[in-house]
């Protein structure tokens, strides 16, 4: 039997392969900050004063940056969402590229009109 | 003065990257190309060819970094002064450009792409509007650059693939076909339109400019349909 070559098996970036990397990336980024939140949230949850502290410290600028991370991959997941359920549902296949660049700009807008809002909040906690 | 740069196998010598530099004429075709290179400097490149006119797909080979047919692909239109060829990706390379088509052939079989002829079939009217709506895959000439271009058929070697599948909705909708229980447990499962995570690389591929994923969406909504029909 002749001998084969590997097969290469990369192939080149496209934006389809991209927004598929982003969306996972996105998906598993909330699921375990899903897990985190439960997780600290029902401990804290068991005393009055340990669920004042846990807030106080939740209020610091560091965490409140990080949740403008947070809202970031929640609104970036959702909107590509809304892309892969438009395109399952027959809605232009062919404009999936477009159709993520419209879901990269509303993630865009979004965010920018939160960090409009939280940048200042954040700022007054240092 | 174009340069060409191929990535050449051999079971002895591996892999190695060749450079030929060529004078062509402004009409032609990298499969030109790759005849001027085998007449004129290297007798041993070997590459799949038999039409030369865009319907058996034999050529189809990575021109510049995605699957082309070389010859639809004219040297002057690439406009490039360089031009980097390579096998298939995703597929065992036999020799330099020729690759093994087994695997593509296995998920293909896999599909059962062959009609079972209900007891009535021959009674039944194959509509105008169904045979529009199987018509989309006719085109297709089993060239595979779809196959090679998806990240998840490469990675994945269960998973059945663009073109396979898009050949199993043609079947599934195909009014005469009596095998629609065994079509959907193959099609529904994970190495079925299932396995599809919307990379849509297959849509950019086709040289026939079809859409796959369109006819794996549709098989996603008619499995989903069936399931709460009770079909």
């Amino acid at each position: 039997m002749l001998q084969r070559g590997k097969a290469r098996t990369r192939v080149p970036w496209s934006v389809g392969t991209f927004a598929f990397l982003a969306n996972r990336i996105a998906g598993v980024a909330l699921a375990l900050y899903l897990m985190v939140h439960i997780t600290v949230i029902s401990t804290a949850a068991r005393s009055r004063p340990g669920f004042d502290r846990l807030m106080s410290q939740l209020h610091s600028p560091v965490w409140l940056a990080l949740e403008m991370l947070l809202l970031l991959a929640v609104v970036f997941h959702g909107f590509n969402g809304i892309r892969l359920i438009l395109i399952d549902a027959g809605v232009q296949p062919r404009k999936q590229g477009p159709m993520f660049w419209w879901a990269v700009a509303a993630t865009a807008v979004v965010c920018a009109v939160a960090a409009f809002i939280c940048i200042p909040v954040i700022v007054s906690h240092l | 003065m174009t340069l060409f740069n191929i990535l050449r196998y051999s079971p002895s010598e591996g892999e190695s990257w060749r450079e030929y530099r060529l004078e062509l004429k402004e009409t032609a075709s990298v499969l030109d190309a790759l005849h001027v290179i085998r007449t004129d400097h290297d007798a041993t490149l070997a590459f799949r060819f038999s039409c030369r006119s865009a319907v058996c797909g034999s050529c189809a080979m990575w021109i510049n970094g995605r699957p082309r047919l070389a010859c639809q692909t004219k040297v002057a239109e690439l406009k490039t002064a360089q031009i980097v060829i390579g096998p298939l990706r995703g597929l065992p390379v036999i020799k330099d450009l020729v690759v093994d088509m087994k695997p593509l052939w296995d998920a293909y079989r896999g599909v059962m792409p062959w009609l079972v002829e209900k007891p009535n079939a021959k009674d039944l009217v194959l509509t105008k509007k169904t045979s529009d709506v199987m018509e989309g895959f006719y085109s297709c000439i089993l060239c595979a650059a779809c196959f090679a271009s998806c990240p998840e058929a490469a990675q994945k070697h269960s998973y059945l693939g663009p073109m396979p599948l898009m050949d199993a909705y043609r079947l599934y909708k195909d009014p005469r076909d009596g095998a629609s229980r065994e079509r959907k447990q193959v099609l529904g499962g994970p190495e079925g339109v299932w396995g599809c995570h919307g990379a849509f690389a297959c849509i950019d591929a086709c040289p026939w400019d079809l859409a796959p994923v369109e006819f794996i969406s549709e098989l996603r909504r008619e499995l989903v349909c069936d399931k709460f029909a009770g079909r």
